[in-house]
């Protein structure tokens, strides 16, 4: 079953246990910077990996030889290292804490180098019949570029819940389509292909720079977060939530200069 | 007696008896003055006109400006204030600037230097008499330049050189007047000029203060003005002194405020029958004061009486608020010189409150549905339909009794006692219409019934459309004529039989001549039961008889009615010696059923006999040669003889499905033998799926798929347009024949069995038809099959054999009614007492009896097979069983029932009410309310019966009589003693369906639920019985539909016929939802949803799905929404409504939803999904259709899951939406697809196909006009044409336009690929071309291109119609059609060809889409365009198709250089033209691949 993210306290920087600098506070020279960072990993937590599930292709020829070019195709919903057992695409991001009296939270303070966004466009491909990458953290502001480098048409079908547009849009061979002024959400958009049922990609829309996905060990790190009292989240597209408090999140307190090591998240076959 | 100067009387007591009587008389006066004075209407008027102040007054306080408004309102006076000063200032200035401006311009006059007004003024006359002076001179001009052209015309055509001189001379005389004129036009325009560039000057700054002024005083307006309207209203109606004072006794005699109210109808007379129609007055008004305003509605009226001391402190306080803002407001504006239009010291200084009954807020509030009754603007105006047309009681009355109100239910009638005194009326022949049947009278005017249908779903008259189509349902009209017709004109709907034979068998010349009388077409309806013509193949007599003894016994919810074992008929209500003859009548008519099916099958049936013997004696009587035939006979003896060679021709021999079984193209085909025992359990469960998917369920339910099993997930239909087929493996069984066979064959092809059946072909093979068959026939006939109050074991459920001699005492009955057989010829004939003393029909008697006579069967000894055949065929006759079922032997029987072509209008008097009344106090158990849950129960075994009908049979009224009919057929033979065949005869109907058992269903509950449904569906069969007046209404009253109405409403007759909804879901739900701020806030979120573009939209202005319409009212809109559900927990919790009510639909039609403050409006497109709250939405019609496919999505995702992603998908692979189906498919092409469904979309994708009914091309027709007809009404904007439509793309003009348009359009690099293309075209032709002048104007050609060539790749950027000459070459190349197809097939895009085939471009995988070769005779091609745009919004789910165009994507340059737009536009042209496009020899080169046969 699921396991939960415990807070621990390892490791600090020595110059972040002086001060608890409040979330709010100008960042001055005097005082440590009141940033930190936060790394951890996501582990499958059972003796027998999960199998990878090979997708059966039920189109053309030339469709088939695109789509098995680079090896055959495996579903990707269980990504687990061999080695290390991380486990690859999980999302993870901060999120400010609930204000007390029952107001809308005020937004996470934005580090000054990341204040402007630098990589305004981000590209998700199908190169061969399947989303690349498959998990992908946009930040308001940044544009979905929905390309298409393969010889062969697919489509782009995003589902993002009621309270987000959807769309389902043809991109031809070499072609893109750009998804802009993309509306940050509490919900995650499923990106299919109705041409290529099997395609999934999974897409989370942020107002922060916050937020990662799990790399082929399972490592995550957001670095330059604001010191202060904050939720996190950690959600797989199998499991839902795997953070402690589901999806009310996860306390946790960042501390100035601080880099926070969490424990490791385990997972289970639901 | 002497005379005396006493008085005779004593004049003291004259006196006194004087005084008296003038006292007397004096008090009488007062009596009479105060009772005039309180007449009930006058109390009923002067009470109104509290509650008119007390309902305005809070309509006024609820639009009292809150703080911030009053900031705003302030803000704005403020700003006119200011703007009025600077208008004032600026009027002041303009002397200033007036000398100002004589002083910059000397030259001018001083004269009006003290009196700008009157420079204006005399600047503004100068303008306008130069601008006369103007056009004058240009008609001068005109007038002359045509005379010019006219003579420099005459000089080109003249021969002559003198004339052709004198032609010219005359022009250049022309010329230079014109050219005089000219310079007069252009300095008279610089004079113009002038004045108004130095009014401006002078003027300017007035004109823009006046400006600013006006803006200020709009939005002030906007902030005050609806506030403003209704202090206003308020105030005029606060009764003031006036008022009283022509109210008080005796002067309201005068123009009293106090008066009745008439409307007088000439045109609608009431016909006391025998007299003269009488003209109708109708004084309704007098009491129902604001039944025509909008605003006194119940809600408003109920607040006002239910106002409590708190409420009444918080308004007062407002109204003292909002008595301070308009007094001091008025003091300001009347310091300005304006006033408010009214006096605020009118308003009223005490909050109205009042008391008001629950009688008394329906006495005062408006008619319910103003859009459609009452209101000038409606359909029904008060002034031209008057109240009691529709209500009926007596118009003229006004008093509440006189009035003849009709209570609706016992609590309305104590209240109405208690409150008016009420009593019945036995004296107005048409009492008001209690509110259960008020929808009766819309039969009056609406003949149709469905045109009671708006916007595809919306039932004005549910309860009346319900009864009309159980009354359609039941087949009504079998027995009882209901034919709309009174001499020669439509007096009500039209239900009547078919002929026989039906018109679809005749040949087009035979039909003619049937439909040649437009006064009596014939009827259109067929027979509600199955044909039992070849009942011995599909059944035995056993089960027959069980069935026709207890019909609910076998199927809980068939509409067999039930005729025997009825109440006041069953066994112990018989007299000793009738007691033994139903069962003999149920043994005789299954009997003869089955002798008479087995003729038939034989060829030998006596219809068939009858017509063969007569013909061979009218053939021997044709060839008669003595005496000779006379002309007259001759012809008489051929018409008759071709009258019954016709009979027999549409009476053919039938072939036995035991001889010969035949598929759905009438091929014959071998019985599939039973699988082998291994592989028995996947057979069946291939049968299983076929029942479930092939479309079975969308008329029919079966009890075996309501529970999952391997590979076979539940569906839990219920569908109830045909039988539930639950225990059909207890009903096939043919004796001593295959189970199988039959009902293979009726799967294959049921017309076989019956040709009249609405069943239709559903394109199986006899594999699958077999596995179907034996799946139904393996499933227990009995045991889990059985539902409520079905009998359990129907194998042991038979009707005891009768004695011979009680089928003789039977016979005997019917023998007596036979012509020339006397009591002493049936003694003879059957025996006395005793059938072994019967001396039987002799030869000799029966030879000279007709040929058709029954009683010639009874010829030789009586068995117990002849007395059956006899007393069946009677029974037949008497109980009209071929009103519903085609039964052998009757082939020209009549009707048996009372017409009730005017059954509404029928006088009670001439009902014979009998003793029904006893009946029912005797048999139940009166209960006073429907409604009481607790108190309606059966006791004592006796079942509850409501009260308001037991008193209308008591009073004798229709509605009573009516109910027990139907109720209790048979319960008017009580305490009557009947001889057998004088015995009422209509059977018990069970009007209702079987509702869906819940798993928390006591019995108790159950049953209660099911005489709940069945009380209803009484009631409506009952309002339909009602309204069936037969009134010759005038016809401008009638509603007559016309043109897409009339399709429309036609069309959705035929639609009920065939069950189309069942699968298609055909019109979404029509929504009326109250606009108030919440619900706004919460469709402004959809609309910021929807704003968010990322598939790249169009907004197309004249399209319903993209442009919404205005709302229906200020604060009423209505919404068109399909999919209706409650939204998650999530959708909830994220709309911030956690513990509202809401429903969520998605849009067919686009919203246009109105900012809250009014100012702007935007339009949420067809396809988004809203969130309506419930307490907002007014009123909400049911999507109409689409049963099955919305039963079939969850299964169809578990059987396909890996296929299926989502129930977006799934619904994909089930019968479409057919909402816009007029606008997207071409209607030449939807016929033949009715008549003849071939497959659409690829059937390994879809999960059935469309089955093929038997529908005449009439009704196919009407199907394709109905859907035409629904898109041009409900989307005018696209400009639909039907039933005809040109397609231009199919015209070589509109290629050619489109390729120059595309060459002079393209950009630099498409321009060199095409000029290269050219230029190689050109060098090609070079080389053939013999002519030498050809070569010489080709290599020019060459030349010219090569150059220009040369310049477009040496330009940096090329424009638009640069280089008309190479593009010119270029439109020569079909560069449209050539790269609009390319689109199409270039393997690298493969936009279409992923999903979609084209010829023999086959799809490999999985293809989606209808190959496209289907497009240019299938689709129109403005939807299709719109269709490429966005195909989300067209469709009621979200298409798999995606939006191959996006706005601004531009995807497809290399291939088409133009916009997203314009590309799909040309990829739709190349479409809607495939062949010939494809067929280009360009085309054909390139892409050979794709050119494929059709």
């Amino acid at each position: 079953m699921r396991s939960y993210l415990a807070i621990s306290l390892l490791t600090a920087l020595t110059g972040g246990l002086l001060l608890a600098v409040s979330s709010s506070a100008a960042p001055s020279i005097d005082k440590p910077e009141p940033w930190g960072t936060i790394k951890g990993r996501v582990v499958w937590d059972e003796k027998k990996l999960p199998e990878p599930k090979e997708i059966a292709i039920t189109k053309d020829v030339k469709a088939i030889a695109n789509c098995l070019k680079d090896g055959k195709l495996y579903a990707e919903d269980w990504v687990v290292n061999k080695d290390d057992r991380g486990v690859r695409w999980v999302f993870v991001w901060l999120a400010p804490a609930p204000a007390e009296n029952g107001d809308k939270p005020a937004a996470l303070p934005i580090h000054p180098d990341l204040k402007e966004i630098k990589n305004k466009e981000l590209v998700i491909d199908v190169p061969c019949c399947r989303f690349e990458p498959h998990m992908i953290g946009v930040r308001k502001g940044q544009v979905l570029v929905a390309q298409n480098s393969a010889p062969i048409a697919h489509n782009f079908k995003l589902e993002g819940g009621p309270d987000y547009p959807g769309a389902n849009v043809l991109v031809p061979a070499g072609k893109t389509h750009k998804f802009e002024d993309l509306k940050p959400s509490p919900r995650v958009i499923v990106v299919q292909c109705a041409i290529h049922p099997w395609m999934r990609a999974w897409v989370r829309v942020f107002d922060h720079p916050y937020f990662a996905v799990t790399d082929a060990s399972g490592k995550f790190e957001i670095k330059n977060a604001p010191a202060g009292q904050f939720r996190l989240y950690v959600w797989h597209e199998e499991t839902g939530w795997l953070n402690k408090g589901g999806k009310d999140g996860e306390p946790i307190t960042i501390k100035a200069g601080e880099t926070k090591v969490l424990a490791d998240v385990d997972v289970k076959n639901p | 007696m002497a005379a005396t100067d006493k008085n005779y009387r004593n004049q003291r007591i004259l006196d006194i008896v004087f005084a008296l009587s003038c006292v007397l008389m004096f008090l009488s006066i007062l009596w009479m003055l105060y009772d005039d004075y309180s007449r009930p209407f006058k109390n009923v008027q002067r009470k109104f006109r509290d509650v008119e102040t007390g309902v305005f007054e809070n309509a006024m306080l609820d639009r009292f400006p809150d703080d911030s408004q009053m900031e705003q309102i302030k803000e704005a006076e403020q700003a006119v204030v200011d703007a009025q000063a600077s208008v004032k200032k600026e009027k002041e200035d303009l002397k200033d600037h007036l000398n100002q401006f004589l002083d910059d311009h000397p030259q001018e006059s001083k004269e009006y230097a003290a009196n700008p007004a009157r420079w204006i003024k005399a600047r503004q006359t100068a303008k306008t008499n130069l601008q006369t002076k103007y056009q004058d001179i240009k008609s001068k001009i005109d007038s002359k330049s045509s005379f010019y052209n006219e003579e420099m015309e005459k000089a080109g055509a003249e021969k002559d050189e003198r004339l052709r001189d004198l032609h010219v001379k005359r022009a250049e005389k022309l010329a230079n007047e014109i050219n005089v004129l000219t310079n007069d036009l252009n300095r008279t325009r610089t004079e113009i000029d002038v004045i108004v560039s130095d009014l401006a000057t002078v003027q300017g700054g007035l004109n823009k203060a006046e400006e600013q002024l006006s803006k200020a005083e709009d939005s002030l307006k906007k902030l005050t003005s609806e506030f403003d309207r209704l202090a206003k209203a308020t105030a005029q109606k606060t009764w003031k002194t006036g008022d009283w004072i022509r109210a008080l006794p005796i002067l309201d005699g005068f123009a009293s405020p106090v008066k009745p109210n008439q409307i007088t109808l000439k045109a609608l007379p009431i016909d006391y029958g025998g007299f003269a129609d009488v003209t109708r007055f109708d004084r309704c008004t007098t009491c129902h004061l604001a039944i025509d305003r909008g605003n006194f509605d119940k809600a408003s009226l109920r607040r006002l009486a239910d106002l409590d001391s708190a409420a009444v402190g918080d308004l007062q306080s407002k109204l003292d608020k909002a008595r301070k803002f308009l007094i001091e407001r008025h003091k300001r504006l009347e310091a300005r010189g304006e006033d408010l239009g009214f006096d605020p010291n009118d308003l009223p200084k005490k909050i109205t409150t009042l008391k008001l009954s629950k009688g008394e807020v329906t006495q005062y509030c408006a008619h319910p549905r103003l859009d459609v009754f009452v209101d000038p603007n409606s359909k029904h105006p008060m002034e031209k339909f008057g109240c009691t047309v529709c209500h009926a009681g007596q118009g003229s009355a006004t008093d509440f009794t006189l009035a003849v109100h009709t209570p609706a239910d016992m609590k309305q009638k104590e209240e109405w006692q208690k409150e008016h005194a009420w009593a019945p009326t036995h004296d107005w022949e048409f009492p008001m219409h209690s509110s259960r049947f008020v929808e009766a009278s819309c039969l009056k005017c609406h003949h149709q019934v469905t045109d009671l249908i708006t916007h595809g779903s919306k039932e004005e008259a549910p309860k009346l459309l319900k009864g009309y189509n159980l009354v359609k349902e039941n087949g009504c009209f079998g027995c009882h004529e209901i034919a709309g017709i009174k001499s020669g004109r439509e007096v009500g709907p039209d239900l009547r039989l078919e002929p026989n034979p039906p018109l679809d068998l005749l040949t087009p010349e035979e039909r003619t001549k049937a439909l040649s009388d437009p006064t009596t077409p014939p009827g259109t309806l067929r027979k509600v039961g199955p044909s039992l013509y070849r009942i011995s193949e599909k059944t035995n007599e056993k089960w027959a008889r069980s069935w026709l003894n207890n019909p609910r016994g076998f199927r809980a919810d068939t509409k067999m009615p039930h005729f025997y074992n009825l109440d006041a008929g069953n066994k112990d209500a018989l007299p000793k010696d009738q007691q033994d003859l139903p069962e003999a009548e149920v043994h005789s008519i299954i009997s003869y059923l089955f002798d008479a099916s087995k003729d038939y099958l034989d060829g030998k049936d006596d219809y068939r006999r009858l017509n063969l013997d007569k013909q061979k004696k009218l053939e021997e009587e044709l060839k008669r040669q003595e005496p000779p035939l006379l002309d007259v006979e001759r012809k008489k003896l051929e018409k008759d003889l071709a009258d019954v060679k016709d009979r027999i021709k549409y009476a053919p021999v039938p072939t036995p499905i035991a001889k010969e079984m035949v598929d759905e193209f009438g091929k014959p085909v071998d019985l599939p033998a039973p699988p082998k025992a291994e592989e028995q359990a996947k057979h069946l469960t291939h049968g299983r799926q076929l029942f479930s998917e092939k479309g079975c369920l969308a008329c029919h339910s079966h009890q075996g798929t309501l529970k999952a099993a391997p590979d076979a997930p539940a569906v839990n239909g219920q569908q109830t347009f045909a039988p539930n087929l639950s225990r059909i493996a207890a009903k096939i069984a043919p004796e001593g024949k295959d189970k199988r066979r039959w009902l293979v064959q009726w799967i294959l092809n049921p017309n076989v069995h019956s040709p009249r059946t609405r069943m239709p072909i559903t394109h199986m093979n006899a594999e699958d038809a077999s596995a179907i068959a034996d799946w139904l026939l393996s499933q227990s006939p009995e045991g889990q099959a059985v539902r409520f109050s079905e009998v359990e074991n129907w194998n042991t459920a038979d009707v005891p054999d009768p004695s011979l001699q009680t089928l003789a005492n039977l016979a005997k009955i019917h023998l007596l009614k036979a012509p020339g057989f006397t009591q002493v010829d049936v003694d003879e004939v059957l025996g006395t007492a005793d059938v072994s003393q019967a001396k039987v029909v002799s030869a000799d008697r029966a030879k000279y009896m007709p040929a058709d006579a029954d009683e010639r069967k009874l010829e030789g000894p009586p068995d117990a097979k002849k007395l059956k055949w006899y007393i069946g065929k009677k029974s037949i006759a008497r109980l009209g069983c071929y009103a519903c079922h085609n039964v052998p032997g009757f082939e020209t029987a009549k009707p048996i029932g009372t017409a009730l072509n005017d059954w509404g209008a029928k006088d009670p008097n001439r009902l014979a009410f009998e003793e029904a009344d006893v009946w029912v106090k005797e048999h139940n158990n009166i209960v006073n309310d429907r409604s009481d849950a607790k108190a309606w129960k059966a006791k004592d075994g006796k079942q509850p019966y409501e009260e308001y009908f037991y008193q209308a049979l008591e009073h004798h009224q229709r509605d009573g009589f009516l109910h027990q009919k139907l109720v209790a057929p048979r319960s008017y033979d009580y305490h009557r003693l009947r001889t057998w065949d004088d015995r009422l005869r209509m059977p018990q109907f069970r009007f209702s369906h079987l509702p869906k058992r819940e798993d928390d269903d006591s019995d108790e509950d159950y049953q209660a639920r099911i005489d709940k449904e069945e009380d209803e569906a009484r009631e409506a069969v009952m309002t339909f019985v009602l309204g069936l007046v037969a009134e010759p209404v005038p016809l401008a009253y009638v509603n007559e539909p016309k043109g897409d109405r009339l399709h429309e409403v036609k069309g959705r007759q035929v639609i009920d016929k065939y069950n189309c909804a069942g699968c298609h879901q055909l019109s979404p739900a029509v929504i009326d939802y109250k606009i108030t701020k919440d619900s706004n806030d919460l469709l402004e979120k959809s609309l910021k949803r929807a704003k968010g573009n990322l598939g790249g939209d169009y907004h197309f202005l004249d399209h319903n799905a993209w442009t919404g319409q205005p709302y229906l009212e200020k604060d009423r809109a209505r919404v068109f929404g399909v999919n209706p559900r409650d939204p998650t927990d999530d959708e909830k919790r994220n709309l911030e409504l956690e513990d509202v009510e809401l429903k969520k639909f998605r849009l067919a039609r686009a919203l246009r939803i109105n900012s809250d403050n009014g100012q702007s409006s935007a339009d949420l497109p067809a396809g988004e999904d809203v969130f309506l709250l419930e307490k907002n939405i007014l009123s909400q019609s049911a999507t109409h259709g689409g049963t099955f496919a919305n039963l079939l999505v969850d299964y169809q995702r578990k059987r396909n899951g890996a296929r299926l992603t989502d129930d977006d998908t799934a619904r994909s692979t089930l019968p479409p939406p057919l909402e816009r189906e007029g606008e997207r498919v071409q209607p030449l092409w939807l016929y033949g697809f009715l008549k003849n469904p071939t497959p659409i979309r690829p059937e390994k994708w879809m999960a059935l196909r469309m089955p093929k009914f038997n529908m005449s091309d009439d009704e196919a027709m009407t199907l394709v006009n109905f859907f035409a007809s629904v898109d041009r009404l409900e989307n005018p904007g696209v400009g639909l044409t039907a039933p005809y439509l040109t397609i231009e793309q199919r015209d070589d003009k509109y290629w050619n336009a489109q390729d120059r348009k595309y060459a002079f359009e393209m950009g630099k690099a498409k321009l060199i690929e095409w000029g290269k293309t050219s230029l190689e075209s050109l060098k090609e032709q070079l080389k053939t071309a013999d002519d030498a002048q050809k070569r010489a104007d080709l290599e020019k050609k060459i030349k010219l291109l090569e150059d220009a060539l040369a310049k477009v790749e040496k330009a940096e950027s090329v424009k638009n119609n640069e280089f008309p000459d190479l593009r010119g070459q270029i439109a020569e190349e079909h560069p449209y059609q050539v790269d609009g197809y390319r689109m199409l097939v270039k393997p690298k895009t493969k936009l279409c060809l992923e999903c979609h085939q084209i010829g023999k471009v086959e799809v490999k995988g999985d293809a989606k889409g209808p190959p496209l070769d289907l497009t240019p005779d299938r689709l129109r091609p403005e939807w299709t365009r719109y269709w490429f745009a966005n195909p989300n919004r067209l469709f009621t789910y979200k298409t798999i198709m995606p939006a191959n165009f996006a706005n601004g994507a531009n995807n497809y340059r290399d291939e088409f250089d133009a916009p997203s737009l314009e590309q799909l536009t040309a990829l739709r042209d190349v479409l809607m033209n495939l062949p010939k496009v494809a067929d280009l020899p360009a085309n054909r080169k390139t892409y050979e691949a794709a050119v494929g046969g059709k």
